[in-house]
């Protein structure tokens, strides 16, 4: 999650990650950074976020970044 | 319940409002004579007097003076024409003024495209001008449901209600309305017309018309416009009053339409004079003085037309008067050189 | 059936009374058959593409859906035991089947499109090739008009077809409602285009009747109308006139018609599409919105997040976004930050998506090059805004713009309603070359125009009728802009909901009179949905 954080933080640092909870749907974060974000993650985490997890809702917040991250995860298993 | 009742009180409130301003706007509309056209206070006025018609569209109603018709042929005549007047309309026009008149002699105007006339593509701006003629809210919703489809009724309510305002305005200003001595006709001032000279030749022209386009219902109302005036002991007489110089070159296959109307008029027994090839016509009409439009004529091109017209009606004209095609009338048109 | 008709708006109350009259669980059905019965009153032919697209969907979703049934009894039941190994090469098959289901489908309906939409073009670019060999040219064997709405159900359809394949949403089992979906008139012909998880929940769950949705709605329903009869029907005529005698306007006549355009479309689409909003809401229905006062952005990017914002999600969602985060893309973002930094490489990935989304854009619009480059010049524009941001920061910096102040929020907005309603044009006049023959004759057009009339060539001023018609045309524009700038801080209709019933009862009416008395001639004088021809 730090780590997520990390990458978070480095998109757009004035944002406060652990509460904010509409990063997507409140235009906090644009496609630009999502994008670049996505990018970030896969790198990180050795994953590949598909088309089928790219909906507002898995994106919205840290945590649900988080979930989505650790679903990825499971499957892939 | 209760929002169902609530919507559909609203919904009365919004009609109520909507048919206090159609009946305020068309009220006074269809009981004035402010537009030149809401004339049947008039012909109601002259109903038993008339014994000469002038039944046709624009061209008539632009192109045949009454005044001059009565100077000439010692009659009282009436210029019932409209513009855009569907043939339908002619034949219930007719009929009322049939019914209440001793009239003799009726001229039936018909230009080159009366017969391809329809509402669905001229829009209902002739029915509008029709149904403000009639005399009783009932004879205009029952010819609204003869002659018109549900679109339709609210092209006509949109043009009533933009005509009404336009009486509305005339009675705040004061401004005139129907010219009762004018008995129906409607002179306009000559008017620069939209071709100039040098855009006319042959070259140029470029509108073709053909017969094929004539709808075979207003032919059959023709043939019943004939019938009506016979059956009345009115004489029918079938006449195209004169176009442009210019518009004449800017179209094609005048002749086809000849070649229709004097096959249509020979079956149906009654004269037919096309004015466009009476052989004075070049010399009398100027492109720049006598029309009011490419197909228009202006007051002054009215006036000058209405004697020749009286000329024919009072002794049949002969056959040499006029050029046998419009191929042969154009090589005399000022235009031929080009 | 044409939408601003009398004879739509009786459709309609027969289509309302009949939803609300039905049991809530068969509202659906009355919506199917309206649906239906709509779209036959253009070309009862078509329907039958409407008809494969719809259930060619219905089949893949269903089908894939069967084969994830199975992977889940499978693994849950027997394939328990497998090592995991096998149960990954299991899944891998199953996904392998689905993928060739979606594929298949996807294909067959896009090639409808693709044939109707862009087969002409195809040719004739064909045809150019040849004629540089001097060989050809091959004839055009077909001659066909493209189904009403193809661009919009086969993107809609297309959208739920994924979705279904990517597990985002449960197939929808019902046959007929897939094709409710799919032939929803509200929407079918200009859309919003919608996502099946969002529409369908509105769709087949029955509404009751209640006085807000009926008030509500009905304002929306009549106002969306005075925008399309009275505002943009006004304008069509003088905007033809302008695209076909821009040459002899004066450059002030010529920028006012490049303006007029930007005014006719906004009207004419947001029109139809609050026409179609109203009506739903009337039935308790939320059709997805499609703009949101786009002419007041601040950037090109944000007008198009602004202006036919379904179209801009259904892009974002199914090609921006997968072509952005794909591996080659990624790769290539990797390779680029290696070399040249940073921002370079997050950037690169984007703006490649971007050149995609935008040129798929601009030939959804219009097959023809001009659409092409229309949409080249709206990806350029946000591409470059993208790319050079840290430039324009830096200068806002430097002139100590306050980016919160007034001023500069009008700058931005009409600097970007400018530039939008110029590119827009581009394509419409006639040519490419005709578009930048308009952009040319703004700035070369000298003359200046002496009195209304010559400044405003494009009225007809032959007639007073249809003067009148477009100067009332101004006012309802003044009114669209009014409206806009109060619903900035709340809808209008909330405002008008504490007026006592008969004053709004004489709002409506007076509306109403307008669209009657001035909306009706407009329409009967030319007055299609721009947005119908794609």
């Amino acid at each position: 999650m730090d780590e997520l954080i990390a990458i978070l933080q480095d998109i757009d640092p004035d944002v406060d990650y652990e509460t904010e909870e509409n990063l997507v749907d409140g235009k906090v974060l644009d496609s630009l950074s999502i994008l670049q974000m996505i990018g970030e993650i896969c790198d990180t985490f050795d994953i590949t976020i598909g088309p089928k997890w790219m909906r507002n809702e898995n994106f919205n917040s840290a945590r649900k970044i988080w979930a989505m991250i650790q679903a990825i995860r499971q499957e892939e298993e | 319940m209760r929002s169902f009742r609530r919507a559909l009180l609203s919904i009365l409130c919004v009609l109520a409002i909507l048919a206090a301003a159609t009946a305020a706007v068309l009220g006074l509309y269809y009981t004035t004579e402010y537009q030149t056209y809401t004339d049947s206070f008039l012909r109601r006025d002259l109903a038993g007097s008339v014994d000469f018609l002038v039944l046709g569209s624009s061209h008539a109603e632009n192109g045949v003076v009454p005044a001059i018709l009565d100077e000439e042929l010692g009659v009282n005549s009436y210029n019932i024409s409209g513009w855009v007047m569907p043939m339908a309309a002619k034949r219930l026009l007719l009929e009322k003024e049939l019914a209440r008149n001793p009239i003799r002699t009726v001229v039936i105007e018909i230009a080159y495209d009366t017969l391809s006339r329809s509402n669905d593509e001229d829009f209902c701006e002739g029915d509008e001008a029709v149904i403000a003629r009639l005399d009783t809210m009932g004879e205009r919703l029952a010819y609204m449901r003869e002659n018109l489809s549900l679109n339709q009724w609210a092209d006509v309510y949109s043009r009533a209600m933009f005509r009404g305002a336009q009486v509305w305005l005339k009675k705040i200003t004061g401004a005139p309305g129907l010219d009762r001595a004018a008995k129906g006709y409607f002179g306009k001032e000559a008017a620069p017309l939209s071709l100039r000279p040098e855009e006319i030749g042959p070259a140029f022209q470029s509108e073709p018309f053909s017969v094929d386009t004539y709808r075979p219902e207003n032919a059959a109302i023709l043939e019943e416009i004939v019938r009506l005036c016979r059956e009345a002991g009115a004489e029918p007489v079938v006449v195209t009053v004169p176009v442009s110089e210019r518009f004449l070159w800017v179209t094609r296959g005048q002749d086809e339409f000849l070649g229709y109307m004097r096959d249509l008029c020979g079956r149906l027994g009654c004269p037919y004079w096309d004015f466009d090839l009476w052989r004075g016509r070049f010399d009398l009409l100027d492109d720049d003085t006598s029309f009011r439009d490419l197909t228009h004529l202006s007051d002054p091109g009215a006036r000058a037309f209405t004697p020749v017209l009286a000329a024919c009606l009072r002794e049949a004209p002969d056959p040499s008067l006029f050029f046998d095609s419009y191929a042969e009338a154009l090589e005399h048109s000022a235009y031929c050189e080009r | 059936m044409q939408i601003t008709s009398l004879v739509f708006v009786l459709f309609l109350c027969a289509v309302l009374a009949a939803y609300f009259l039905a049991p809530k669980k068969w509202q659906w059905v009355v919506l199917l058959a309206a649906s239906l019965a709509f779209y036959c009153t253009y070309d009862v032919r078509h329907l039958a593409f409407v008809l494969f697209t719809s259930f060619s969907t219905w089949g893949a979703t269903m089908a894939m859906a069967r084969l994830d049934a199975a992977q889940k009894r499978y693994l849950g039941g027997e394939g328990k035991a497998l090592s995991r190994e096998d149960k990954a090469a299991y899944r891998a098959g199953v996904k392998k089947r689905k993928k060739r289901i979606m594929l298949l489908a996807l294909l067959a309906n896009l090639s409808i499109l693709l044939v109707f939409k862009y087969f002409h073009f195809a040719l004739e670019q064909v045809n150019r090739v040849l004629s540089i060999f001097r060989a050809g040219p091959l004839r055009d064997p077909f001659r066909f008009l493209a189904p009403l709405g193809l661009s919009f159900y086969t993107f809609q359809m297309l959208g739920y077809l994924l979705d279904s394949y990517w597990g985002n949403v449960a197939a929808e089992r019902n046959p007929l409602k897939t094709l409710l979906f799919c032939s929803f008139f509200p929407q079918m012909t200009q859309g919003p285009i919608s996502e099946f998880g969002q529409l369908s929940e509105q769709l087949f769950t029955g509404h009751g009747f209640t006085y807000r949705n009926w008030s509500w709605g009905s304002q929306r329903l009549v106002w969306g109308l005075f925008k399309k009869m009275v505002v943009a029907d006004a304008f069509a005529p003088a905007v033809q006139r302008v695209f076909a005698q821009y040459g002899s306007y004066s450059g002030a006549s010529a920028f006012l018609g490049i303006l007029l355009y930007a005014v006719q479309i906004y009207a004419d689409f947001s029109g139809y599409m609050d026409i179609m909003c109203g009506l739903c809401e009337i039935m308790g229905i939320r059709l997805t919105e499609n703009f949101d006062r786009p002419y007041f952005s601040k950037s090109v990017a944000e007008y198009w997040r602004r202006w036919h914002i379904s179209l801009g999600a259904w892009f974002k969602r199914y090609v921006y976004y997968p072509i952005g985060v794909s591996k080659w893309n990624r790769a290539l973002g990797r390779s680029a930050r290696a070399r040249f930094g940073k921002r370079f490489g997050d950037m690169l990935p984007a703006s490649v998506a971007l050149v995609v989304v935008w040129l798929a854009t601009g030939l959804w619009h219009g097959a023809n090059w001009g659409y092409a480059v229309w949409g080249l010049l709206n990806g350029l524009f946000i591409i470059l805004g993208l790319w050079l941001e840290p430039v324009w920061a830096a200068c806002r910096a430097k002139l100590r713009v306050r980016e919160d102040s007034r001023p500069w929020r009008t700058f931005q907005a009409l600097r970007t309603f400018l530039l939008v309603a110029f590119i827009k044009v581009l394509p419409e006049v006639g040519s490419l070359r005709d578009g930048m023959g308009l952009w040319r004759r703004v700035f070369t057009g000298r003359s200046l125009p002496r009195g209304l009339r010559q400044l405003l060539p494009f009225v007809d001023w032959s007639s007073s009728f249809t003067a009148i018609h477009f100067f009332v045309a101004c006012a309802g524009t003044a009114a669209m802009l009014a409206v806009s700038l109060l619903q900035r801080r709340r809808p209008v209709r909330s405002l008008t909901e504490k007026w006592p019933m008969p004053l709004r009862a004489l709002l409506f009416a007076g509306v109403i009179l307008l669209i009657a008395v001035f909306g009706v001639q407009n329409t009967w004088m030319g007055g299609g949905f721009l947005y119908a021809q794609f």
